[in-house]
């Protein structure tokens, strides 16, 4: 997948591909707003990454941009300002989805699979994980062939982990993926442990091997 | 007060001390000519009968006399005759009033010139005017003078006012309904008048003024919480990657785990204090018709795993509907807010109650009562466990939302119940 981060600032440029080339996407940066434009202009992408205040101009124009030219690519906003009007305006000018920073690198990841997966709707849609295939559209799982049935969290929380195969996610970066900004508590964390407990478990249970690791203090790691 | 009560006010109460002073001067006056008058008169009805007296040298036969208001009685020679004696007041029983009634009385004995044997004792009587009731006509007569000075007063301020301070209430108007969100300057009518004119000069430089430091403000907040987010995100980042990283010992894992967890919070933290920033700066303007009872339905279904989780059993009544005049998004925090407050406090095996009345939206939840002030529950930073990881801004966040939005929140702890009520006054 080709992927165009638009983000002014290096540290957090650097981390986002950092994070995305071990995906195996094919990553590239525009730093400021001409480049920005230049690339957008000569090249296509699946999905544009592109931060809101940019050196020299708006990530806003930019969509508006690319939706003028009937860019097929998938945008994902990221921006500082948790500012409604600019949320309303870029999906408005046509941006898939809207991250407020600072966002886990997980979720962004997971993110821009999802958009991906919507934008190739022609293909399989069908995410396979050794022994488990999942169809996001229909929310089903199947673990040899054999359907599973998992609660609603259960399958964004597998969904979560397969985006993210390998790597370790932190309890606080699943339960903002679980539940947005509503959970802020820490009773979440005591949440999300029986949650995957459950998960676990079920997997298990229909012949998977046990994939979900827990990586001590940090997190977990599926894979 | 009115400002033309007030006037008139002071007005009345002048006039009535002036118009008091008036009286008594008018009164002293009045009673001074009069009394001087019946002297005078007094005198030159004296001069008539000695002249008279002189000419007929005795007292006519026929001298008749109504009233007793002019007495001559012959007496025997006096030598010492006095010509001009003051006259003096005195009173006289009138049968036909009933009363007695004031006279001026000159009472003097004459010397004829022409004969040398009897003297004339002479006693001239007048009436005189009753003083009260001098004093009661002339204080009718100032009453109404004041009354229709006070009429015609009343009538050409309210006139007055009503043309003059046109302006005055215009501007009045126009900075009522002025809102800082909408920044659109405040343009006045031209009066004519310097003071209102200069006034809304005035209350033009501020209100831009005002504006202005208001518009600086808000890019500053929202600056400031997009330069700090910046920060955190490379932090963030940056940790997670590390995280990534292989060969870590537990004692690394352990200090990353603790600063991220740091950040999370100072972020979150960050993130709130931004919110209640923007909330108390009416940056929410965008107001819809938002029916409570879904938003409630729908936020309770969000919950509904967290609900299961600490197996808190809900009982909700929302038959009657209630609407609220609110930002969405705003809408939206709030019940979150609340509705999570709800849980998290809840003990496991606990209840939730969601109760609809006309106008007003009930949220119950059994848990621990509070240690401390109830009043201080929605203060930032309050914590009724000084060591947990809340960040204790969920309900200053909510009381901010309510004060916005024109609902009146109350809280109380009854029959075991956390109570919270919300009235959508608006």
């Amino acid at each position: 997948m080709k992927i165009l981060l638009i983000e002014d600032e290096k540290s957090l440029s650097d981390s986002i591909l950092s994070y995305l080339r071990e995906e195996g996407h094919t990553c590239e940066l525009a730093s400021d707003f001409s480049s920005a434009e230049m690339k957008t202009g000569i090249y296509g992408y699946d999905c544009v990454v592109v931060d809101i205040t940019l050196p020299g101009g708006s990530g806003l124009d930019i969509i508006a941009d690319l939706k003028k030219k009937g860019s097929e690519a998938g945008i994902i906003i990221i921006s500082a300002k948790n500012s409604l009007d600019d949320k309303v305006q870029g999906l408005d000018l046509g941006a898939d989805d809207y991250l407020t920073k600072p966002f886990h690198l997980s979720e962004l990841n997971s993110r821009i699979k999802s958009i991906i997966r919507r934008r190739n709707f022609k293909g399989s849609n069908e995410i396979v994980f050794n022994e488990i295939a999942i169809i996001p559209e229909e929310m089903q799982v199947t673990i040899k062939k054999k359907p599973v049935t998992l609660t609603r969290k259960e399958f964004d929380l597998l969904l979560f982990f397969v985006s993210n195969k390998n790597r370790v996610l932190t309890k606080e970066s699943i339960a903002e993926h679980l539940w947005g900004d509503d959970m802020d508590t820490s009773d979440s964390f005591d949440f999300i442990y029986s949650h995957i407990k459950n998960l676990r478990k079920k997997l298990i249970e229909k012949g998977a091997e046990d994939y979900i690791q827990t990586v001590y203090g940090l997190g977990y790691k599926f894979g | 007060m009115k400002l033309l009560n007030k006037t008139n006010l002071y007005y009345l109460s002048g006039a009535l001390i002036i118009f008091a002073a008036g009286t008594l001067v008018f009164y002293f006056m009045l009673m001074k000519i009069m009394n001087n008058e019946a002297s005078e008169q007094l005198q030159i009805e004296k001069d008539r009968i000695c002249h008279k007296l002189d000419a007929l040298g005795t007292v006519p036969d026929q001298f008749i006399s109504f009233g007793d208001e002019v007495q001559i009685k012959q007496i025997p020679y006096t030598k010492n005759a006095s010509s001009a004696t003051v006259p003096m007041d005195t009173t006289m029983f009138s049968k036909e009033m009933n009363e007695d009634l004031p006279y001026r009385k000159l009472n003097f004995i004459y010397n004829s010139p022409n004969t040398q044997q009897t003297s004339y004792s002479i006693t001239l009587l007048k009436p005189f005017f009753e003083s009260d009731d001098v004093i009661t006509a002339i204080v009718k007569a100032m009453l109404i003078l004041l009354a229709l000075l006070l009429l015609c007063m009343f009538e050409i301020n309210r006139r007055i006012s009503r043309k003059l301070w046109k302006p005055f209430y215009h501007a009045l108007h126009l900075l009522d309904s002025y809102n800082l969100a909408k920044a659109s300057p405040l343009t006045f009518e031209k009066s004519g008048i310097n003071e209102f004119d200069e006034l809304n000069e005035a209350l033009a430089k501020m209100t831009d003024k005002i504006s202005g430091d208001y518009l600086s403000l808000k890019d500053f907040s929202e600056n400031a919480s997009h330069e700090i987010q910046t920060p955190l995100a490379i932090m963030k980042a940056k940790l997670e990657l590390l995280m990534q990283s292989e060969g870590m010992n537990e004692q690394q894992k352990k200090l990353i785990t603790e600063v991220y967890e740091s950040l999370n919070r100072l972020s979150r933290l960050n993130q709130a204090l931004v919110l209640l920033t923007r909330i108390g700066n009416n940056q929410f303007g965008d107001l819809k018709m938002i029916s409570m009872n879904d938003l409630l339905q729908n936020k309770l279904t969000s919950f509904e795993e967290m609900l299961q989780h600490k197996n808190i059993q809900v009982e909700k009544d929302l038959t009657v509907r209630v609407d609220g005049m609110i930002n969405p998004g705003l809408a939206d925090i709030l019940m979150s807010n609340l509705l999570g407050n709800a849980i998290k406090h809840n003990q496991k095996g606990g209840k939730l109650i969601l109760k609809t009345a006309p106008g007003e939206i009930r949220l119950m939840n059994t848990g621990e009562p509070l240690q401390g002030n109830p009043a201080r529950l929605f203060e930032r930073f309050h914590k009724e466990k000084p060591a947990s990881d809340s960040l204790g801004l969920g309900l200053a966040i909510v009381r901010q939302i309510c004060d916005s939005s024109g609902i009146e929140i109350r809280y109380l702890y009854a029959d075991d119940l956390h109570q919270i009520s919300l009235k959508f006054t608006a």
